[in-house]
């Protein structure tokens, strides 16, 4: 069989590539590396009878085209949104729930600040409104700024009444949020130590940046796309976990006449004068074909699967200068039965259980654990985000257990002394220490752990430096800047081949959007 | 009381009020200067601290001043002279040394020494921030146009702001991008490998800025201080001959060639209003002085939150100048020395002495130092950008002894506990540990010592928090934001009072922009007020 294009990497962007090229009439085929689909999107069975989201406790923000075009909701992805979004443990007193209905989150709040309080309604407010913005950037292929060419122009045009849409107050926040630090941010709407300092970590979450560094206002933004006023710290779930996004692209992608192959590794995409002529795959077999389109992040792509010849020494330095630096380790916990969580003698409600748990009492705490990793060190004290997804999806566990999913900052990729199976277990005992303070007894119901540090989400998922952005989102390497400057559509420097993954625009975060936009491109470009 | 009456009053004779006055009086106005010390030039000051030394107190070196300004004012025959500095060298822990020169090729053969892939990028690097600079300096003459506007001379502005951008090409309007959004430190690894190299060059990214080396937004700065330029060559630091000082004494000699008048001991405690104008100000003694502009170079929290009432500005604006960051990161130490220093890299006299020492062995140890500050903490050993002005000018102190200058950074201004007597003498220790760490005679070579913390330097110069730029130099503070947004026209909301120092665009340094620009605007506005027939 002769395929019109091969997908390599069968990550939500890949997926969605291929779904959308499929519906397009091309004849596609998707290899995938690993017997499983979904890339840094998965749900896996970390223990027996014990399931986990591996890499990602959210598969972001689904532009309402792809969940329509491609009837994810008929093939069983259809998230809600979290009932309790955080629930931020307070030294002596009982946690501050944050949940989506403002007005209940802002009584929550009152007891340990008034201000605060008053200001929640005004600043969910403003995060929708900019949030909004973004949505409309992130829905269309990034603007070119320095081209003249009348759809361009035309496109920034809409852009720009959407922009004036937003009335003189809403377009100076725009300008000014964005390179913000989120500390600055935060600093400037609320009071309350431990309410900053869980709201920071949305600002610093896959960077390896601290909440006093410039543009994490940014990441901050980027982490609320797509959940309504009042989602602060929100999330979405769905049975099956994040994985059910993969299963159902799969679906989409089979429905529009896509075949996909796992198991299967490329190891060259191979060039001939300049031009995609198919590719090699690691078990001898070859495949030709004329269009590629890699889901692999773009040094992965650029660095390993082709020669150094086939580009510009320009764009390949500028390829390696792409920021990735995982910053993260995920501890997964099997647990015989649910914890007890406690703020003295208190036992916490059953809903402030189901929030996601974030230990982070201050803006400087979090920027300290920044600091250890700027150092190549491992925080000491790492901020954590913690939670327990078999309350919301039963189906994560098979028996009466609980699985405790954590989330923890700073250990760099590149650490000084390098990555051994003793610092990660010794990494693992801090995060469940720390957590038992809040959950006395926690250690006692410990099953098994899983614990993935930048370096095993590298060599399980193929990212380099295991970063789970596939590249820092930042200001830098945002929107015309994303993978790398003047290469933002999508279309790679090699006749034929072209990106689709979370390394390019909008980016890791929105399921999807990527790998829809890369395909427009793809079946406009013909 | 007395009531003096005048076409304009400047509150503050730093130079940007003082370039303010001698534009307006070029003009034909009839300006008044008042300025709280007994002396002009704000941060910009000569003085002699100990008998027979003098001492550029705060602001030490100079490169931004605007050429046009000093065609302008014709400050050389007032007395202008910059003398070069012609080299820096940062000592290394290991002995060595890293080496920059006025001559191109001595400093490409000196970092080829450290690295010869480095050596090939210096070129690269330097005509790319030659192009950059370049690129962005007609920023520096341009009233910020406010991109939220629909007005006439907005749009103007605004397309006058993307024709500089679309005159770039496509690989150097990405390489500006880079420079607005990344960290000095990561922008320095996409061009060089040598450690030494990236923390020296990363430091000018830190400059009079809450931010490390690694903080995004610092690369920004590293351009801000590229702009410099003296007489229109690019790149050059100086010295003033006679200090700093020399420079304001020069500017303020033209302002009252001009006829502007100049008063000392002046200190300016509000700024009367009237049916939602600025009529004029009150000092401290009770004089008044009115005028139709009254224009302010404090910063923007002396001038609203303290000059003016609240109630005579709108909220939001109250709100946006106290969101303004405005953090002290900085400090000054002083000295007389009974020789000069005599560094184990370099031993003995030689050039390196008539040039500026930079402490920035390492990025760890220029970011650790930030470390510190971030937690209220002075750093236990600060990044220090040192000069030796009687090198240079032999008149800065007796025969065969000498004056240094340490800028240090970084000396928090929200200090735990705040500053205090014991707290200036252990960071002053700390500052002269870490020179004498690389130069071992030097702590018994100190004959005075004067440090300054930012607590100091607000007291003494007024600038809120002692931050050096009346403001940092965050992105978010940048160009039609700073000081406020919708306010970085030279206006303000109350009419007839402008504003004219560092928290206005294009920001800090001695510059002097604000002041010319804001005189611009002034002129611009009562020339029209004049032919539409309205008498003041």
């Amino acid at each position: 069989m002769r395929y019109d294009v091969l997908v390599i990497g069968g990550g939500v962007n890949g997926l969605t590539a291929a779904a959308y090229l499929g519906r397009a009439g091309k004849r596609v085929l998707l290899v995938e590396r690993r017997a499983a689909l979904g890339g840094l999107c998965v749900t896996e069975e970390f223990h027996p009878g014990f399931c986990a989201n591996t890499c990602v406790d959210d598969a972001g923000w689904l532009p309402p085209e792809i969940a329509t075009d491609l009837g994810l909701a008929a093939l069983g992805y259809a998230p809600t949104f979290a009932a309790q979004s955080l629930t931020i443990p307070i030294a002596g007193a009982a946690p501050i729930v944050i949940t989506p209905d403002v007005r209940a989150t802002s009584d929550a709040i009152r007891p340990h600040s008034l201000r605060d309080a008053a200001k929640w309604p005004e600043f969910c407010a403003l995060v929708a409104r900019l949030c909004g913005f973004m949505e409309s950037l992130y829905s269309m292929r990034a603007p070119a700024v320095e081209s003249t060419a009348p759809a361009d122009l035309l496109a920034m045009l809409g852009l720009g009444r959407k922009f004036r849409g937003l009335g003189r107050r809403g377009m100076i926040d725009v300008i000014r949020t964005m390179p913000m630090p989120v500390a600055d941010l935060l600093d400037e709407w609320f009071e309350h130590e431990a309410l900053k300092g869980a709201l920071s970590t949305a600002g610093v979450l896959n960077v390896q940046h601290g909440p006093q560094s410039g543009g994490t206002a940014l990441v901050f933004l980027h982490n609320h796309i797509g959940l309504p006023v009042g989602h602060i710290g929100g999330r979405r779930v769905s049975r099956g976990g994040v994985g059910s996004l993969s299963a159902a692209l799969q679906a989409a992608v089979r429905n529009a006449g896509g075949e996909i192959r796992m198991g299967a590794e490329v190891s060259r995409i191979r060039v001939k004068d300049d031009r995609v002529s198919g590719v090699a795959l690691a078990s001898g077999e070859e495949i030709d074909v004329p269009v590629v389109v890699s889901g692999l992040d773009p040094r992965r792509t650029f660095t390993t699967l082709l020669d150094a010849g086939d580009f510009d020494p320009e764009f390949l330095h500028a390829v390696d200068c792409i920021r990735m630096r995982g910053p993260q380790v995920r501890v997964h916990v099997a647990l015989a039965e649910l914890p007890r969580f406690t703020s003295g003698a208190t036992q916490w409600s059953d809903a402030a259980v189901r929030g996601a748990i974030p230990i982070a009492p201050s803006m400087s705490y979090v920027e300290k654990a920044y600091d250890a990793a700027k150092h190549g060190r491992i925080a000491e004290r790492p901020w954590l985000r913690a939670s327990i997804p078999t309350l919301d999806d039963p189906s994560m566990a098979s028996s009466s257990g609980h699985v405790l999913s954590v989330h923890a900052q700073y250990a760099p990729y590149r650490l000084r002394v390098g990555w051994t199976p003793e610092r990660r277990a010794a990494f693992a005992d801090t995060v469940i220490q720390m957590l038992e303070q809040h959950a006395p007894g926690l250690s006692g119901l410990v099953l098994h752990r899983q614990v993935l540090a930048a370096p095993d989400i590298e060599s399980r998922f193929g990212a380099t430096e295991g970063s789970l952005l596939h590249g820092e989102l930042t200001l830098d390497q945002f929107l015309f800047a994303r993978p790398v400057a003047s290469n933002a559509r999508y279309a790679a420097p090699v006749h034929g081949l072209w990106l689709c993954g979370s390394g390019t625009h909008p980016g890791a975060g929105t399921a999807g959007a990527s790998g829809r936009l890369a395909a427009k491109e793809i079946v406009a470009r013909k | 009381m007395t009531v003096h009456r005048y076409d304009a009053i400047v509150i503050g004779g730093g130079h940007n009020g003082l370039v303010n006055a001698a534009y307006l009086a070029r003009g034909g106005k009839k300006v008044v200067v008042l300025e709280r010390r007994h002396l002009v030039g704000g941060a910009a000051v000569t003085e002699q601290v100990f008998p027979g030394f003098k001492y550029s107190v705060f602001s030490y070196v100079v490169s931004l001043l605007r050429p046009e300004i000093i065609r302008d004012l014709d400050l050389p025959r007032h007395g202008l002279e910059i003398l070069p500095l012609e080299s820096t060298i940062t000592p290394m822990p290991n002995g060595d040394y890293l080496g920059g020169w006025a001559d191109h090729d001595i400093t490409r053969r000196e970092i080829y020494r450290h690295s010869k892939r480095d050596a090939d990028a210096y070129d690269e690097y330097n005509k790319l921030m030659h192009h950059m600079a370049m690129a962005v300096k007609p920023l520096l003459a341009m009233v910020p146009p406010d991109p939220t506007s629909l007005a006439p001379s907005d749009l103007k502005g605004m397309l006058k702001f993307a024709g500089m951008f679309r005159s770039l090409s496509t690989r150097h309007f990405h390489a500006l991008y880079k420079l607005m959004t990344m960290s000095a430190g990561d922008f320095l690894d996409e061009w060089y490998e040598t450690d030494v190299l990236k923390a020296t060059k990363s430091a000018s990214g830190i400059i009079g800025t809450f931010m490390g080396p690694r903080t995004p937004g610092s690369a920004y700065v590293l351009l801000h201080h590229y702009m410099g330029e003296i007489d229109g060559a690019f790149r050059a630091w100086g010295f003033a001959k006679g200090g700093t000082g020399a420079i304001s004494e020069s500017i303020a000699s033209a302002a009252r060639e001009h006829g502007a008048e100049i008063r000392l001991n002046a200190a300016v405690s509000r700024i009367i209003t009237k049916g939602g104008r600025a009529i004029g100000v009150a000092l401290e003694d009770g004089d008044e002085f009115h005028a139709p502009v009254v224009v302010t170079s404090l910063d923007p929290k002396r001038s609203f939150l303290v000059l003016t009432e609240e109630k005579d500005l709108p909220a939001d604006f109250v709100e946006d100048v106290k969101r303004y960051k405005i953090r002290g990161s900085s400090g000054k130490v002083n000295l007389a020395l009974s020789e000069l220093p005599d560094f184990t890299c370099l031993p003995g006299r030689g050039p390196h002495h008539r040039g500026a020492i930079s402490i920035s062995p390492t990025m760890e140890y220029v970011e650790t130092a930030y470390d510190d500050a971030k937690y209220g903490n002075f750093s236990r050993q600060p990044y220090m950008d040192i000069v030796l002005p009687s090198m240079i000018d032999p008149d800065m102190a007796p025969p065969g002894k000498h004056v240094m200058s340490i800028f240090v950074q970084y000396a928090p201004s929200n200090i735990t506990g705040g500053w205090d007597a014991q707290k200036r003498e252990a960071f002053g220790d700390a500052v002269v540990d870490a020179v004498t760490r690389f130069a071992p005679n030097f702590k018994s070579s100190i004959l005075h010592r004067q440090v300054l913390t930012p607590a100091d330097i607000e007291s003494i110069t007024g600038l809120t928090d002692g931050n050096i730029f009346q403001g940092e130099l965050a992105l978010h503070q940048l160009f039609f934001l700073r000081p406020a947004p919708g306010w970085a026209k030279f206006r303000t909301p109350l009419k007839g009072l402008y504003q004219c120092g560092a928290a206005t665009h294009p920001g800090g340094g001695i510059m002097g922009a604000g002041g010319r620009l804001a005189a611009m605007e002034i002129l611009k506005d009562s020339s029209l007020r004049a032919r539409a027939g309205v008498s003041r």
